[in-house]
């Protein structure tokens, strides 16, 4: 049998592509690395085929674009454009998990920094304030006032992006000095972690520390379903903890990061991905499994 | 590929790039620091990587 043709589309080579690729030529086949920075697409005509591009892009945007003229041309994609647009915007992603009935944190949208300052007393401090489009915990603010409310809205109507006229606001939830990330691939929750951090942003990109975290029948729950509602089978799930116990979904990631969570968690991540993208290239399992 | 090593663009400093070193892959130069980005292997070659954007993230 010969093996699938995979491509990688990139922009960078970090330890979690450089993990991906060796995995991936361990098993057989050897991916064709897109460069996002100087790939030429046509849309609708031929041009270098692959049967499957596992999208490990950095720029959302790029992304997005590329899967879709991908996707026209009949290549399976992973994660699919859908999901890049469902996980790369915090709007449609709450939108899609409230769909389901998941739990969420409470979020407001506003428009205008006057109709985001009456939202923000509405849920009552603090208040977390995010970029609808952002990753790494980048502009996530929390307002412990009105003072700081007013402020950062303000900077935001004198340095924004038009992008920044839509104001995401979350009830901000007491969590326990950690959150909690899963790993989904195909549709199984593989292993998860706990991010720790004495600052209340726990991304590891901001210095949060790792820890396993056994995945009890309620984190597998959540983060199938989770992964189901933004149409994915392989996503990365951040949930927080209310002091209660209570899980509730934050945020679904399209091209997680885990080289803290290979050691940590003593799951192979980077193999059961080289499988599932194997497995999708060779038509032997669908897109999404829930 | 042990001894792989290309100059540095920014200050010109010999940098030894690893035995699994990959296309794309992003190196410090221990020298000035820069980031850089693998061009080639073979011959091995550095340039200045690429900065980060806004819409950058996983």
């Amino acid at each position: 049998m010969t093996p699938p043709r995979i491509g990688i589309l990139c922009s960078r080579v970090r330890v979690e592509e450089k993990l991906l690729l060796q995995a991936l030529r361990a098993r057989g086949t050897e991916p064709e690395r897109i460069d996002d920075e100087g790939v030429v697409l046509e849309i609708g005509r031929g041009g270098p085929t692959w049967d499957a591009v596992l999208d490990r892009s950095l720029s959302q945007s790029r992304a997005l674009a590329a899967l879709r003229v991908l996707e026209a041309r009949g290549v399976t994609t992973i994660n699919p454009s859908a999901v890049v647009a469902a996980c790369g915007d915090k709007v449609a992603t709450s939108a899609l998990l409230v769909a389901r009935g998941l739990p969420t944190p409470r979020t407001l949208v506003a428009f205008t920094p006057e109709a985001a300052l009456r939202a923000v007393e509405e849920l009552g401090y603090p208040v977390v304030i995010k970029p609808a489009v952002g990753s790494w915990g980048r502009m996530v603010s929390r307002l412990n006032d009105r003072d700081a409310a007013e402020a950062v809205l303000e900077h935001k109507r004198a340095l924004g992006s038009a992008q920044d006229s839509v104001f995401y606001l979350q009830e901000h939830v007491d969590k326990p000095g950690r959150d909690i990330r899963s790993f989904v691939v195909g549709g199984e929750t593989i292993c998860a972690i706990y991010r720790e951090s004495e600052h209340w942003i726990t991304n590891t990109a901001r210095g949060g520390h790792a820890s396993n975290c056994p995945v009890t029948a309620e984190i597998d729950r959540l983060s199938r379903a989770a992964a189901a509602a933004v149409g994915g089978g392989m996503v990365a799930v951040d949930l927080l903890e209310r002091s209660d116990g209570e899980l509730l979904i934050a945020e679904v990631n399209h091209t997680m990061e885990f080289r803290n969570s290979i050691d940590t968690t003593g799951v192979d991540i980077p193999g059961r991905i080289a499988d599932h993208v194997l497995a999708l290239a060779r038509g032997a399992v669908a897109q999404v499994a829930s | 590929m042990a001894d792989l090593t290309a100059a540095c663009p920014e200050c010109d400093a010999q940098v030894e790039l690893g035995g699994d070193a990959e296309v794309g892959e992003i190196v410090s130069c221990p020298e000035c620091g820069a980031d850089l980005e693998i061009q080639s292997l073979a011959p091995a070659r550095l340039g200045v990587a690429p900065p980060e954007e806004e819409d950058w993230g996983e």
